[in-house]
């Protein structure tokens, strides 16, 4: 599953909506056997630190949580992993346009069982009046 | 501000599958949630899109409603895709989404 927006009204904002709407679609993800969620999370904090760092090591600090993202930590928090960033994933200055990918790895996904390989009849042991 | 509704010991928020009759007010919470300005709004994503993704995949689509006033306060939208885990996701969020 592509996980295209997550929104919460300005005044609702910081009392959880967000992870009530995300553990749903955690559940769909488990009931229909997805392998997981991606997405592309705006670093909405980057700008504060653009001039002196790039994504990578911005990714890096959050993820040791020496600095906070409003949107990715977050999501860190909430069960996803930080994976590359994507440049000009959309026009949103606050990110410099750049998105880093997430992923969020189904725990409960299995393998779908494989093709069902008929084995072969030897159709003269059934052929009738020999 | 009408946040001090929504107290924890408070909190009156329910999230249901979203539907149709949804669409008008997700297109609002977008306005508000995106700072809008009233003279883009005509760019902006319309209700006819929200409509489409819950006929796309309504399982994926869930809406966070206020239980008192009704208000829709949330949103999350996913969509169905193959996705290749070995190789990193690069696409634009337009590509991706067919541009919502």
């Amino acid at each position: 599953m592509y996980g295209v927006e997550t929104l919460v009204h300005p005044d609702y904002q910081g009392y959880g909506i967000g992870g009530l709407l995300m553990e749903r679609r955690f559940q769909t993800a488990r009931r229909y056997n997805l392998r997981g969620i991606v997405g592309g999370s705006l670093i909405m904090d980057y700008h504060k630190v653009a001039d002196h760092m790039t994504p990578e090591q911005y990714v890096a600090e959050i993820v040791a949580g020496r600095l906070f993202d409003t949107n990715l930590s977050k999501q860190i928090k909430k069960g996803f992993q930080p994976r590359n960033p994507i440049p000009d994933y959309t026009v949103y200055p606050p990110s410099r346009n750049y998105a880093i990918a997430i992923i969020w790895e189904n725990p409960s996904y299995h393998k779908p069982v494989g093709k069902i390989i008929p084995f072969k009849v030897d159709q003269s042991r059934w052929a009738v009046g020999r | 501000m009408i946040a001090h509704k929504l107290k924890p010991e408070t909190a009156a928020v329910a999230v249901i599958p979203a539907e149709h009759k949804h669409a008008q007010g997700l297109s609002e919470l977008s306005f508000k949630t995106y700072h809008v300005a009233a003279e883009n709004k005509d760019s902006w994503f319309k209700p006819e899109e929200y409509i489409s993704r819950i006929n796309m995949f309504p399982e994926g689509q869930f809406v966070a409603i206020h239980t008192q006033t009704h208000e829709i306060v949330g949103y999350t939208s996913g969509m169905r895709l193959h996705f290749d885990a070995t190789k990193p996701l690069l696409t634009s969020w337009d590509e991706t989404t067919g541009y919502g």
